[in-house]
């Protein structure tokens, strides 16, 4: 199934596609704007312009090429963006590759809708080393090759090296002919300047109502957005989206983990074959990533609860809620370790539960 | 569609193509071989859009058509089916059957247009080329080029085609292997083209040594052509390193060399050298060529070889693999080496060598920090 | 000297007043202090009951005689401090006077001394009072025996804990005794059970090895560092081994056992990001500080002290720790030479259930594959290794069957162990290979980075790197190191540069260490990168050939051994 449509945009697509028409689209563009204004939908959609084989001022959407970009498949398309680290902590290019055939077929299985990368997701040395191996190639099948790379912010350092970005400033500086770079970021200022000042910046603004409009009554968004937390009204989705549709998707990943934060803490109050329960529900790894969002929103509902109990002078209460909080935090410092959500689980379980008990 | 086909034919074909088929890729019909009729049989192609290969065998069409199957289960059944005639018709877009015997089998593929078209190439400005040839250059030249991923243009062999003659050259930065051999493709442009060794493995293995090629540069591909078969690559980019400028042509000291004798020393040699650098040192007198290697915490060893040597006497390092590596492709039993000092290249050639292709071995030398 | 002297009262006046006797460990720590003042090479402890039914102390020191031994049961008799003046800079033990009364004052004691073999003297006393006193035949030294403790003072015995947590506060304390007197032999038992035998010891990590295990003492790096007039030397653990064993504390100033929460903590500093937050190492730590520049007599328990100046100290401790933890050699520089295929210990493996909280969860959950400590014994180095067929498991490790178990090697760290060795051979003595390169390779770093290279040119070079051309930042590379064929000569370049940027080692050897290390690091084979039959053989005999295999240079293990034993236990076949 191909990726949902871009919605919007209209000016900007047009100075685009003129610029295209003209020849004079300058080969290395930074895409920058607010979180989630479908930046990187947008980059897709000026690879897609430059491979179809139409002459249009926009992508035709039924040729080879156009139908390959829209199911994240073309091979003159490359799209990279932050993934976690892989298991290998210096992979080869093979390995990053068979990495984004995985990444990339969880989006075209989302139709292209995802939300904003975690914490620890990065573009690391060997992403961009890959990067510099397909770009050293011809293009497959198009007449030239586009790479588009998402939160470019994230190209990491590692061990502090510059290195990656060394090696991806020489791409930017000699590029070939046939090669177009598109970077996208929403924090362009956490650039580094060599890079920043080697690509044309093009802001992308937020969506306009009636795009906004028109992205939320696409019947495959919709019934993505009905499988999330949401409020159900289309004005109330507009009003939430703000003109970013990924903010819209990120608030449904906030919305998942103060559900499942709430789900946890009632599991405690009601006793050690509950809470057990809970406990093994939790996956045995990944810390930081969704585990680290649900101790976040733990944090928020005991806050909650400990104005309330403080409302009503409950002291005791009070101190029980303070004391699990304070264990929560604790435990905040150990995701950053890395542990099993698990056992680190069980623990505030325990914890928690002795003190409501108590 | 519809057709009936030999089961040796089918095996044929698909020997040819399946080793284009990629095993993990975001475009699912690219595990799936393209099936189409032609005028005398059918044709098979499978791409990992790298390479993209395409032959044609014989069968009796009865329909025409054409389907994608997937490579990996029907190269199988091909291997397990009794030696009879196939017979394989399509229903539909996706569904495949095939007899043999009294053996059936149904398959889902997947509809014709999802797989991507082939490059187009034209041969009207084609250089021709006897496989055997090519086999000879990249069996000389290939093994030489970096498996590193630092520098991509060195991944790459170098193809240089003119009018009169072709040379590929190859290195990792350390050592470097070129040959060279007169053709005659009249009208054919000259061309430098940066070849993945992956590529030229397939062609040299694809196509029998006495079969004409034809050779023609797309916009963004290199083709080859026999009768039957084609084959597509995608191609480096970028300026090779200029190669010519760091082969010397100054080297005053030359030393003839019996292949085997050399190369049997430095394999025995090369047992006390570093497991890593494979560290070596060679003293050349005249007549005489002392091997020595000594290796902290392993031991240390000589070897003498006879040789033909003119000049003052040199000492230079090496690693023996290099050495031994490209002595291994030398095709004379004498070979001349040569040398300007310690710390410049070295040079290989064949000795007495009746062909009219040109081989040189180069290789830079291993130092000895005192 | 020797003989015990009533103490002038301007001088017990000086003595804090408190209580000397609170639980059976106080009766052994003076008993056993008063056996190492009077010379003792061995000492003989039996413990009963968690000492509450008996405690018996025999040494082989000078003994006692007889007025001295009757002097003993007196209050505020010592045989060390005569005068006031004395407590001014007290570098020996401290004084007790006052213990002996004081213990025979709340239990039933035995004495029996001979201060020149033969003739000697039995006194016992219940209660303080003395009712008996007879000749008895003995070697030279004394036994006193304690009976019955508190038996006369119902409040204090109810305060006594269980049998096991005070002999667990014996067995603390002992090992705290045995630790700092190393040269003398003890032997422990306790309910008639032998529990200790620590032979004299030549080096703190001898007497660890016997009091908790070699493989204990193994984790333990070195510390030896002077800063001022602070000396601090002695063992800590390296951060790779934190929170996988019990953790073990000993704090030593100028010669005395102490307890003192600031120098752990100091120690802990310098632990900083090397350990997850919430875990803690084990430290045994020996600081000698100007005797004028602490005072020791601060509680009669005598187990603080107070500083003139903590900060002082407590800055010293850090610094030496975090040079311990940071320097390559010492962290890696574990065990004396022991086997390559021979595991001297055994291990003991631990159960986690799954609901265990994680201050109880070690980062090696069902942490039972141990690191072994392979190291050779002095082998000749020409003999050939013989190799066992190897296996590589996920493109990082190399698997091997031996007769104990299976054994699996980190083929990163062996190799960065192996080059180590090998550059640190190179900058010491020159003999690196340099291969020329056919296309020179040109660099442009930033002015940190050609710094750091300026600093370090003349080792760069030593390590293979042939660099010309040099100005406005811009290195032309025509010859490059060649530890192995996948070395990446110009990555490995810019990151060592990178990571030596803004370094100023003083001492040519540290600065050798860290390039060594640092290079190492980077020219390494990777984890992930595929080997074949003849390369994983080449590096287990370089590893082999190493002379401390068993550790990489950030004290990460590159061996790990898991026996038969454990094998066949989780299969349950044992």
């Amino acid at each position: 199934m191909p990726i949902i449509p871009l919605y919007g945009h209209e000016a900007l697509r047009a100075r685009l596609a003129s610029a295209h028409a003209r020849g004079a689209l300058p080969p290395s563009l930074l895409l920058h704007g607010p979180r989630g204004v479908g930046k990187q939908r947008l980059a897709l959609w000026i690879g897609q312009m430059l491979l179809c084989d139409s002459d249009g001022d926009r992508p035709c959407g039924a040729c080879r090429h156009c139908r390959y970009v829209l199911d994240l498949a073309h091979p003159d398309l490359r799209w990279f963006f932050p993934r976690p680290r892989l298991p290998n902590p210096d992979p080869r290019t093979q390995d990053v590759l068979d990495d984004f055939v995985d990444a990339i077929g969880e989006r075209r299985k989302s139709n292209g809708l995802y939300s904003a990368p975690g914490g620890s997701e990065a573009l690391y040395v060997a992403t961009v080393r890959a990067i510099l191996q397909l770009a050293s190639l011809t293009p497959a099948m198009g007449r030239r090759k586009i790479f588009v790379i998402g939160d470019a912010e994230r190209m990491v350092s590692q061990e502090g090296s510059d290195q990656p970005a060394n090696a991806f400033l020489k791409m930017l500086e000699e590029p070939q002919a046939d090669t177009q770079i598109i970077l996208t970021s929403s924090e362009p200022g956490s650039l580094l300047p060599t890079i920043r000042s080697r690509a044309i910046a093009v802001r992308v603004p937020p969506l306009v109502e009636p795009a906004s409009r028109s992205f939320l009554g696409d019947p495959v968004v919709n019934a993505a957005l009905d499988r999330l937390d949401l409020p159900a009204s289309l004005e109330q989705r507009i009003e939430l989206m703000e003109g970013a549709p990924g903010m819209l998707l990120e608030s449904a990943d906030r919305a998942q983990a103060i559900a499942a934060a709430r789900e946890f803490l009632d599991a405690v109050s009601q006793g050690r074959a509950e809470w057990s329960r809970a406990v093994a529900k939790m996956s045995a790894a990944r810390a930081r990533g969704f585990f680290a969002d649900v101790l976040d929103a733990m944090t928020v509902q005991l806050h909650a609860r400990l104005r309330g109990a403080a409302g009503r002078s409950d002291a005791s209460r009070v101190t029980a809620i303070a004391h699990s909080i304070e264990h929560i935090e604790d435990a905040k410092v150990r995701v950053d370790g890395n542990v099993n959500p698990q056992l680190l689980g069980a623990s505030i379980a325990r914890e928690v539960a002795t003190w409501s008990l108590s | 569609m519809r057709f009936t086909i030999a089961r040796e034919k089918l095996q044929e074909g698909l020997s040819a193509v399946t080793a284009a088929v990629p095993t993990k890729t975001t475009l699912p019909v690219l595990a799936n071989i393209l099936l189409e009729t032609t005028d005398k049989g059918i044709r098979l192609s499978g791409t990992d859009l790298d390479i993209a290969v395409s032959t044609e065998v014989l069968a009796d069409v009865e329909t025409q058509g054409s389907i994608t199957i997937p490579a990996k289960k029907l190269a199988e059944i091909a291997r397990e089916l009794p030696s009879a005639p196939v017979k394989m018709s399509s229903a539909g877009e996706q569904k495949v059957t095939l007899e043999c015997g009294r053996s059936r089998f149904k398959l889902l593929g997947l509809p014709r247009d999802e797989f991507p078209s082939f490059p187009t190439v034209r041969f009207n400005e084609s250089w021709r080329v006897r496989s055997g040839d090519l086999q000879k250059l990249i069996g000389h030249t290939a093994f030489a080029a970096s498996t590193e991923e630092s520098r991509p243009i060195l991944n790459g062999v170098l193809w240089e085609l003119r009018p009169e003659r072709m040379r590929m050259v190859a290195t990792n930065g350390h050592r470097l292997s070129k040959m060279e051999l007169p053709i005659t493709s009249e009208g054919a442009p000259s061309g430098d083209l940066i070849v993945p060794p992956k590529a030229l493995e397939q062609i040299r293995k694809l196509f029998p040594a006495e079969e004409d090629l034809e050779i023609a540069r797309g916009d963004n591909h290199l083709a080859f052509r026999s009768p039957f078969t084609s084959v597509f690559t995608r191609l480096i980019e970028g300026p090779y390193p200029n190669y010519e400028q760091v082969i010397p042509k100054d080297n005053d000291r030359v030393a003839l060399a019996d292949k085997n004798v050399l190369a049997q020393s430095l394999r025995r040699m090369s047992i006390i050298a570093s497991d890593q650098t494979h560290r070596i040192r060679l003293a050349f007198n005249a007549g005489m060529l002392k091997l020595g290697v000594q290796t902290p915490d392993l031991g240390e060893a000589q070897d003498e070889v006879p040789i033909n040597y003119e000049g003052d006497p040199l000492e230079i390092g090496f690693n023996a693999n290099y050495l031994i590596e490209i002595l291994r492709y030398m095709p004379t039993d004498e070979v001349r080496l040569t040398f300007k000092a310690a710390e410049r290249a070295a040079t290989i050639e064949p000795e007495g060598w009746k062909d009219d292709a040109r081989y040189l071995g180069l290789v830079m030398p291993l130092k000895l920090i005192d | 000297m020797h003989q015990i002297a009533i103490l002038a009262s301007a001088v017990v006046d000086q003595i804090a007043a408190g209580e000397v006797v609170e639980r059976p460990a106080s009766v052994v720590k003076e008993l056993v202090e008063n056996a190492l003042d009077a010379d003792a090479r061995f000492i003989e402890i039996v413990i009963e009951d968690g000492g509450r039914s008996r405690i018996r102390v025999a040494d082989d020191g000078f003994g006692m005689r007889r007025e001295d031994a009757l002097l003993a049961m007196r209050r505020h008799a010592t045989s060390k401090i005569r005068d006031a003046s004395d407590l001014v800079g007290v570098s020996s033990f401290g004084f007790r006077g006052e213990a002996l009364p004081a213990i025979a004052s709340v239990s039933e004691m035995e004495i029996e001394t001979s201060a020149n073999g033969g003739g000697g003297t039995l006194v016992r006393a219940e209660g303080g009072e003395i009712i008996e006193v007879r000749d008895a035949a003995r070697r030279t030294g004394t036994t006193v025996t304690v009976s019955r403790l508190f038996y006369n003072s119902p409040s204090r015995q109810r305060f006594l804990r269980s049998a096991r947590s005070e002999w667990r506060a014996i067995a603390d304390l002992i090992a705290s005794t045995a630790i700092l007197r190393r040269s003398v032999r003890v032997l422990v038992s306790h309910e008639g059970r032998e529990v200790m035998n620590l032979p004299a010891a030549p080096s703190v990590r001898a007497r660890v090895a016997a009091l908790w295990g070699a493989q204990f003492a193994d984790r333990l790096v070195d510390v030896d560092d002077v800063r001022g007039e602070v000396h601090v030397t002695g063992l800590v653990e390296r951060p790779s081994d934190v929170g996988t064993a019990a953790r073990r504390i000993h704090v030593v100033v100028n010669g005395r056992a102490i307890r003192d929460g600031g120098m752990v903590r100091a120690a802990e500093a310098a632990y900083r990001s090397t350990i997850p937050a919430g875990t803690r190492p084990s430290v045994l730590l020996d600081i000698t500080v100007p005797a004028d520049a602490v005072d020791v007599n601060v509680h009669p328990a005598k187990v603080e002290v107070r500083f003139r100046d903590r900060w002082l100290v407590e800055r010293a401790v850090e610094s030496a720790v975090r040079r311990a933890l940071g320097s390559p050699r010492s962290a890696a520089s574990i065990g004396v030479p022991a086997f390559w295929a021979v595991p001297k210990i055994a291990f003991s493996p631990v159960d986690v259930e799954v609901l265990q909280g994680p201050e109880d969860a070690s980062p090696l959950l069902g942490g039972s594959v141990t690191a072994v400590d392979i190291v050779m014994p002095e082998r000749n180095r020409e003999e050939a290794i013989p190799v066992p067929p190897l296996r590589q498991l996920r493109h990082t490790y190399i698997m091997f069957e031996r007769e104990d178990g299976v054994v699996f090697i980190d083929q990163h760290s062996a190799h960065e162990r192996v080059l180590y060795e090998r550059f640190m051979h190179a900058l010491e003595h020159g003999d690196a290979a340099s291969q020329r390169l056919l296309f020179p390779l040109t660099l442009h770093v930033g002015p940190q980075e050609g710094d750091a290279f300026e600093e370090h040119r003349e080792m760069f070079e030593r390590l293979g790197y042939e660099i010309e051309g040099f100005g406005g930042h811009t290195l032309l590379v025509q010859s490059v190191p060649a530890p192995h064929p996948r070395f990446d000569a110009e990555r490995c370049l810019r990151e060592s540069l990178d990571a030596l940027t803004g370094s100023r080692l003083p001492g040519t050897a540290s600065r050798h260490e860290k390039l060594a290390a640092t290079v190492a690091c980077k020219a390494a084979i990777k984890a992930g990168d595929s080997m074949s039959d003849g390369e994983m053989r080449s590096l287990f005999s370089a590893l082999a050939r190493t002379v401390l295999p068993a550790h990489d240079v950030h004290g990460r293990s590159t061996v790990v051994h898991l026996p038969w034993d454990e094998i066949e236990r989780r299969f349950g076949r044992r």
